[in-house]
């Protein structure tokens, strides 16, 4: 069975951008403080850890602007696995590398399961996450919380329906004593329970 | 240093109620979720909770009701019917208000202030070499403006309520650095500590 797993750094104050983000400015004020802990990732524990697994995934699910802020991965995320770019707008040039555009929600997460087999889908971006939130589809959700609270910027959550979903936490992994503030995260994973 | 303390059980999309607060329904729909860890059930008395607690829940709850003074917000104080003037051990309680308050909110022990500063002050002082309990959204987000709080201590629920009261709402975006300096995983909660770095 595949996994679809949302894998989103987020402040503590539930932001994965800062405020005004734009192409030229892609995290909006101060966002890229959220990405301090990555300059772990090579190291052992646990966010190279966690990174590793990030990139063991087998295809991607990005929603446009996250996809465009990001270049377009020039088409490849990592490994040339397949990316599934969900938009209400398909592009009239032809997409780069492993990337296929989707518009519908429930199409993007089947296409993405057919293609992992049992693998994992690494979910990017606060509106593919919002809107696979939405429909269901969303398994697990790998949260790397940063110690920051950036004030305003574009939230994970946000504009959903007053549902509540159940989560269970899988796994929590925190750096060490050894990690300076600045680059301290907690990565917690949670399943989605179905109601 | 005594420090002020924020104790707050947020989801883990960030609320700490549910959409529809008010009177009669004081976390808001569904909010309760949020006090499940808490709460042997929704009509306990606040001061008998501890009795069914055990492990790092109890831990946690020792360390708040071990606290020597309260700074909260005039809404949550309200609605919480006051605690009938006594939060916990009768240690004084700093409600923050823009208005005197009704004569069914007087307590001796509770106090009026207007500024989040000189209730946090005020409050650190009544507290001796104890900490500071701080509750509430507004409260908080007032506190962190005004460079008050020295600490957070979330209660990270694993629920997603999608609506509601948020904890970090209407912030200017002034960056706030924290330090994590401890994470816990009790029943059906994680507890995360922060202190905020007044240094950077």
């Amino acid at each position: 069975m595949a996994t679809i797993r949302l894998d989103m750094t987020m402040s503590l104050d539930g932001y994965v951008v800062g405020p005004r983000d734009s192409v030229e400015a892609p995290m909006g004020v101060d966002g890229f403080r959220l990405f301090n802990w990555l300059d772990r990732r090579d190291d052992p524990g646990p966010s190279g850890q966690v990174f590793a697994e990030a990139m063991a995934t087998r295809a991607v699910i990005s929603g446009r602007r996250t996809y465009e802020h990001a270049g377009r991965w020039q088409g490849d995320h990592h490994d040339g696995v397949p990316i599934f770019v969900l938009t209400h707008d398909v592009p009239d040039d032809p997409p780069p590398g492993s990337v296929r555009y989707v518009t519908d929600v429930r199409e993007c997460a089947t296409q993405a399961r057919a293609a992992v087999s049992d693998g994992d889908v690494a979910v990017m971006g606060a509106g593919a996450a919002q809107a696979l939130l939405r429909a269901g589809e969303i398994d697990e959700m790998e949260l790397h919380v940063v110690p920051v609270l950036l004030g305003q910027g574009r939230r994970l959550f946000d504009d959903l329906p007053a549902e509540q979903v159940e989560l269970d936490l899988i796994r929590r992994l925190t750096t060490g004593a050894d990690v300076e503030p600045a680059q301290q995260v907690v990565h917690l994973r949670y399943r989605v329970r179905r109601p | 240093m005594n420090k002020a303390v924020l104790y707050m059980s947020m989801s883990v999309d960030g609320f700490i109620a549910g959409p529809h607060d008010g009177p009669g329904n004081g976390l808001g729909d569904g909010g309760h979720r949020l006090h499940e860890w808490l709460l042997a059930d929704a009509n306990s008395d606040h001061k008998d909770i501890l009795g069914h607690l055990d492990g790092v829940n109890r831990e946690i709850m020792d360390e708040a009701m071990s606290t020597g003074a309260v700074v909260v917000g005039r809404r949550t104080f309200e609605l919480a019917g006051g605690w009938d003037g006594d939060h916990h051990d009768g240690v004084p309680i700093f409600v923050l208000s823009r208005h005197q308050p009704d004569e069914a909110f007087r307590w001796p022990g509770v106090t009026y202030v207007n500024d989040v500063a000189d209730a946090v002050h005020g409050a650190k002082a009544a507290a001796g070499d104890k900490d500071v309990l701080v509750h509430g959204a507004v409260t908080a987000q007032k506190a962190l403006a005004a460079r008050v709080l020295d600490e957070l201590q979330l209660h990270l629920v694993p629920v997603l309520l999608g609506q509601g009261l948020r904890l970090f709402d209407d912030m200017p975006p002034d960056h706030v650095e924290l330090e994590l300096l401890r994470a816990q995983d009790g029943p059906g909660v994680q507890h995360l500590r922060y202190r905020v770095r007044s240094e950077v």
